[in-house]
């Protein structure tokens, strides 16, 4: 088996603030977020040697962020036009890289005024899909021309599968919610920290059956940031190196299709299905050795199609386990530590592997998972593509 | 309510609805049907393929019934359902398509539905309406 081994890891985490409203360009976002993580590990500019990104028309260049933070060299740079699929596969790029010597501090960024510029919820973001090669030219002939031209429709459509095959309910999804915002309560980052109830969350309005807004994520302006560096030097650093122990992007076959794959074969199930054996055995654990999850959740749904496939349970039965609140603090398995997409923010998933440093170095306060050693983190929703990372605390 | 206009693989298949007949590829080296047009085979990579008909006859697969839409022409036409349809001939062969004549609370996993084509920006389209008394 492959191994990204384990000579890569995390020395930095930076972020700025998620709102509705930066009043800021992308550009600047994506600085403060950058400057923030080399400063958390103790770097300047003038270290770091590698950026890499991912977005989708609505970022600024790996270029443009390093001539602002003044880099004297750029030893390896990537700009991945992609989805939130690609959200762990950054890191995992930046990983090999550091691995393969191209180069010693890598920053990963992303940055987007999701909320005042291009919204994904939004009829550009229909027309960006369609022309950017992100679809095939398939889904806007046959997909737009019956309406299908958002990407919670997408998922609406996978999530009626799972319903009818295994019974999931709008309760279930309900659940997935509520467990998200229970955490986010306790993260001062959170853009949504209000409490969630069944009730309210009934009181959202559908959007496409058998979604409810509230089963949508949010639509943020903000940036993160992690600095991936290589393990021997990561040691004379200010903060404690969290492990890449694994990363994957993976899939089976017929995957074509950015969301609503039509020649994938079994739409209850998930790329993530594909990631398994692999993302845990080149770790060297189990899935039974996770201490939390950050599981990208574009849509409720999402994280119920996930869970089951990284083998957390048997298909059909991720509902019950959150509707059991067994997903939140002080349960089985945490899920969704800071809020996720839902509740936190939508910095396309990196924000979830920002979290996941967090908990690793034990700072979350009133929402740190007790005696957190190793956590997953996903990217790619319920479709058929996607990535994830194992990181370790050791 | 833009339709992106048919591509050179795609031609037959908008062609075939402006007949008032439902196409899909077939493999001519492990004869699978497939759908959407493709360039090559999915399943054997075998760029070599004929259309073929289909009675046009298939069940519901999966669905959604849209109240809200970011896209104004569509929004204007909520609630409306659009259907995943797994047609008769193979198993795994989906087309897409708005599901109309019942009521959303109507629609049912494999419920029969057939296609019947009608007329939208100046082109012929498919829908699917089930062919069985609701």
């Amino acid at each position: 088996m492959p191994h990204i081994g384990k000579r890569a890891v995390i020395s930095g985490i930076g972020w700025t603030e998620y709102s509705h409203m930066s009043g800021r360009s992308v550009e600047a976002l994506a600085v403060e977020a950058c400057r923030a993580a080399l400063e958390d590990a103790g770097l300047t500019s003038r270290d770091a040697d590698g950026i890499i990104t991912f977005g989708l028309q609505d970022t600024v260049s790996s270029a443009v962020v390093a001539t602002d933070l003044a880099m004297p060299v750029v030893n390896h740079y990537a700009d991945y036009n992609a989805g939130g699929n690609m959200a762990c596969g950054v890191v995992l790029h930046a990983a090999m890289a550091v691995e393969a010597g191209q180069a010693q501090h890598v920053i990963v960024f992303r940055a987007l005024n999701g909320a005042t510029g291009l919204r994904y919820g939004g009829a550009d973001f229909s027309n960006v899909l369609a022309t950017t090669s992100i679809h095939s030219d398939s889904e806007p002939q046959f997909l737009d021309s019956c309406g299908v031209t958002m990407p919670l429709q997408h998922f609406a459509l996978l999530c009626r599968r799972h319903m009818i095959k295994f019974g999931t309910t709008t309760d279930h999804l309900a659940a997935v919610a509520i467990s998200g915002r229970s955490y986010a309560k306790l993260n001062e980052r959170a853009m949504k920290q209000e409490a969630l109830t069944l009730d309210d969350y009934y009181a959202s309005p559908l959007i496409a059956d058998p979604f409810r807004r509230a089963d949508c994520c949010l639509q943020t302006d903000g940036a993160c940031a992690v600095v991936v560096s290589a393990a021997d030097v990561a040691n004379d650093l200010r903060q404690r190196a969290i492990q890449i122990a694994s990363g994957v992007s993976r899939t089976g076959p017929r995957a074509r299709g950015g969301m609503w794959g039509n020649f994938w074969d079994d739409h209850t199930f998930s790329y993530a299905h594909h990631t398994v054996p692999g993302i845990f055995d080149r770790a060297g654990v189990s899935a039974a050795d996770i201490d939390l999850a950050q599981l990208y959740d574009c849509f409720t749904y999402s994280v119920l199609a996930q869970f089951e496939d990284f083998g957390f349970c048997k298909k059909g039965e991720a509902g019950p386990f959150f509707a059991e609140g067994r997903a939140m603090l002080g349960g089985e398995l945490p899920v969704n530590t800071a809020g996720g997409l839902l509740s936190e923010g939508y910095i396309h998933g990196l924000n979830l592997v920002v979290e996941a440093v967090i908990q690793l170095r034990r700072e979350a306060g009133r929402r740190q998972v007790i005696g957190a050693e190793t956590a997953l983190v996903s990217a790619g929703g319920a479709t058929s593509t996607g990535s994830a990372l194992v990181l370790a605390r050791r | 309510m833009d339709m992106a206009p048919p591509s050179p693989l795609s031609a037959p298949f908008w062609g075939g609805l402006e007949e008032g007949v439902l196409r899909t590829q077939r493999c001519e080296a492990c004869l699978k049907l497939r759908f959407y047009p493709t360039e090559s085979c999915p399943f054997c990579a075998s760029t070599n393929f004929i259309w073929r008909s289909l009675s046009g006859n298939g069940h519901i697969y999966s669905w959604i019934v849209v109240y809200r839409s970011s896209d104004p022409a569509w929004q204007a036409r909520t609630p409306y359902i659009p259907a995943i349809v797994e047609i008769n001939e193979q198993e795994g062969v989906l087309i897409p398509g708005l599901l109309v004549g019942l009521e959303p609370s109507q629609v049912r996993d494999g419920l029969p539905v057939k296609a019947i084509f009608t007329r939208s920006n100046g082109r012929a389209i498919h829908r699917w309406t089930p062919t069985i008394d609701i």
